[in-house]
């Protein structure tokens, strides 16, 4: 295809690999045999290719922070550019419907990269006998790169309405007791429909997280089932298939002292960080977070340590990882910060924080 | 003090290597360049090493590249060895490399800016075909960044493209992709 006299085809496509997709959309314009170029679908793999390269990946990555306002119905989404961290407030307003839930934000903004929302079909859940009711588990979007399809994964336990829901809520029934299912499905772009999926038995905890996908498109869960086991709950994108991994050790199963574990993906590996509260001398509370890195899925022994952050102060739970050492906290006042691991040093970088506990969620992302 | 051990270094390799070629353009112009400089052209290298020539002072003809195109071009491999150099030397030393870095991107900077949209073109056709890898992606990001955030009016310019779209036609598809035309540079 000849798109000019003067210029060659190749150079050309040189050259447009290195823009971003907001220039590349516009300059559809320019003449028909450039749509076309741009719009065919071995150019958009060149080009995805081009932007994930190690080497270029991150010269045009953001992370985005989704802000929970005082005000319940209000988010904000600001960007940070990941090579300077130049805060910027997102282009693209986001649709006042979903603005209760977090993670279903997420998933939008990342589609709306196009600045394409779609209103995905209701599944057909199967039919439940009348006594059940059905929970979230966790939901998930993800690219699968071979068949370049958009996917979400969604997961729904489904139990008994316990005649007595004060009991159910106040934590004094064993689930054990109760008959419980657990239903997965796989929306697919393509065919703009729900397909069910073999699940697994376990409960996503703090669903609001997230799945985190990383570039091989894994998604990424912490789970745990009703017998105390704990640990990453994966969701093969491309094949459609759960994988578990048990955390690193049993000893940092939930007990009294542990508080939390916050889990995010650093360097494409999948990352949890385990806390603990330090009751100081003087009676403030400080914080600790041991970071462990899983390098293989499904086993246990490939779990590193990689270091501790904190005792710190102040600070309710960690992000995400810049840069290696560097990583984001929310703080108790409701602020995003900046910790490095390695000098200990602090650095507030958003003002504009709610009220909420988990009022942020930052995510890495990447236009393609 | 490790400053002056670097430059000295970069002299000694510059005047230890006398051997020039003589390059002739295709408007008329006559050049002499080094060695080192001229493998960088890996046109020419392939030449040398294919033919297993002797590297003498033979003149070769470059019938594709201008005068002004090729001033450029050694300008900017001469500065591209002497850096190269320089980073080899601050090696280890994370303040010197980050000095390098810096003074090369202070070059390129300058160096792009100094070049009119037709000059730019016209040197990546050059460089093209000298077949100058570092060369020819430098100018490729270049032009990528000159462009990005300039209107489709501005595109055309630049590549000579012509219009063919209807009214109508190009109307839809920047309804489809409105969004994209925020924020973008006055021509």
């Amino acid at each position: 295809m000849v798109m000019n006299n003067h210029f060659p085809e190749d150079l050309l496509l040189q050259i447009l690999v290195w823009l971003p997709v907001i220039s590349l959309s516009r300059f559809k314009c320019a003449c028909k045999s450039w749509c076309a170029f741009i719009s065919d679908q071995t150019f958009i793999d060149e080009h995805l290719l081009h932007t994930q390269s190690p080497s270029n990946r991150n010269k045009n990555a953001l992370f985005l922070v989704n802000q929970r306002d005082k005000i319940p119905s209000k988010h904000v989404v600001s960007t940070l550019s990941y090579e300077t961290l130049q805060v910027s407030l997102a282009q693209v307003p986001l649709p006042s419907l979903y603005s209760g839930i977090i993670d279903k934000k997420v998933e939008i903004f990342i589609v709306g990269s196009c600045n394409e929302t779609k209103v995905v079909p209701v599944s057909n859940l199967p039919g439940l006998p009348a006594n059940y009711r059905a929970s979230p588990n966790g939901i998930g979007f993800g690219f699968d790169a071979k068949t370049h399809n958009y996917k979400i994964i969604r997961n729904f336990r489904f139990f008994e309405r316990y005649p007595n829901l004060d009991e159910y809520e106040m934590g004094l029934v064993d689930e054990n007791e109760m008959g419980i299912m657990f239903y997965s499905e796989v929306y697919s772009l393509r065919t703009d429909s729900w397909t069910q999926v073999d699940s697994l038995p376990f409960c996503i905890w703090n669903a609001c997280r997230g799945m985190k996908t990383n570039l091989n498109g894994i998604g990424n869960w912490w789970a745990s089932d009703t017998d105390h086991w704990e640990g990453i709950l994966s969701f093969d994108i491309a094949k459609e298939v759960f994988l578990i991994t048990p955390m690193p050790d049993d000893s940092l199963i939930y007990n009294g002292y542990r508080c939390d574990v916050e889990y995010f993906l650093l360097n494409e590996l999948v990352a949890v960080a385990i806390s603990w509260k330090n009751r100081h001398a003087e009676g403030s509370v400080r914080m600790c977070w041991d970071v462990w890195l899983l390098h293989e899925y499904g086993v246990r022994e490939s779990w590193t340590k990689l270091f501790r952050v904190g005792p710190l102060t102040g600070i309710r739970r960690p992000l995400e990882f810049w840069k290696n050492d560097i990583i984001f906290l929310e703080k108790d006042d409701g602020q995003l910060a900046l910790y490095d691991v390695s000098t200990k040093e602090m650095m507030t970088i958003l003002q504009i924080g709610g009220d909420h506990v988990f009022s942020f969620q930052v995510i890495s992302y990447m236009k393609a | 003090m490790a400053d002056d051990g670097v430059n000295t270094k970069v002299e000694a390799v510059s005047k230890a290597t006398t051997e020039t070629i003589e390059l002739r353009t295709e408007d008329g112009g006559v050049f002499d360049v080094d060695k080192p400089v001229a493998m960088e052209f890996l046109i020419l290298k392939s030449f040398y090493e294919d033919e297993g020539r002797v590297f003498d002072k033979t003149s070769i003809r470059l019938p594709n590249v201008k005068q002004l195109e090729l001033s450029k071009v050694i300008e900017y491999c001469t500065r591209a060895l002497e850096f190269g150099a320089k980073s080899a030397a601050a090696a280890g030393d994370k303040d010197a490399e980050r000095m390098v870095r810096q003074e090369r991107e202070g070059f390129e900077a300058e160096f792009v800016d100094e070049l009119s949209n037709e000059m730019l073109k016209e040197l990546i056709l050059a460089v093209n075909f000298l077949d100058i890898k570092e060369m020819l992606d430098f100018l490729i990001r270049s032009v990528a960044n000159r462009i990005r955030n300039r209107s489709v009016a501005y595109v055309r310019q630049f590549f000579d493209i012509e219009n063919d779209f209807t009214p109508q036609e190009e109307d839809q598809i920047h309804q489809e992709n409105a969004w994209a035309f925020e924020g973008v540079d006055a021509d």
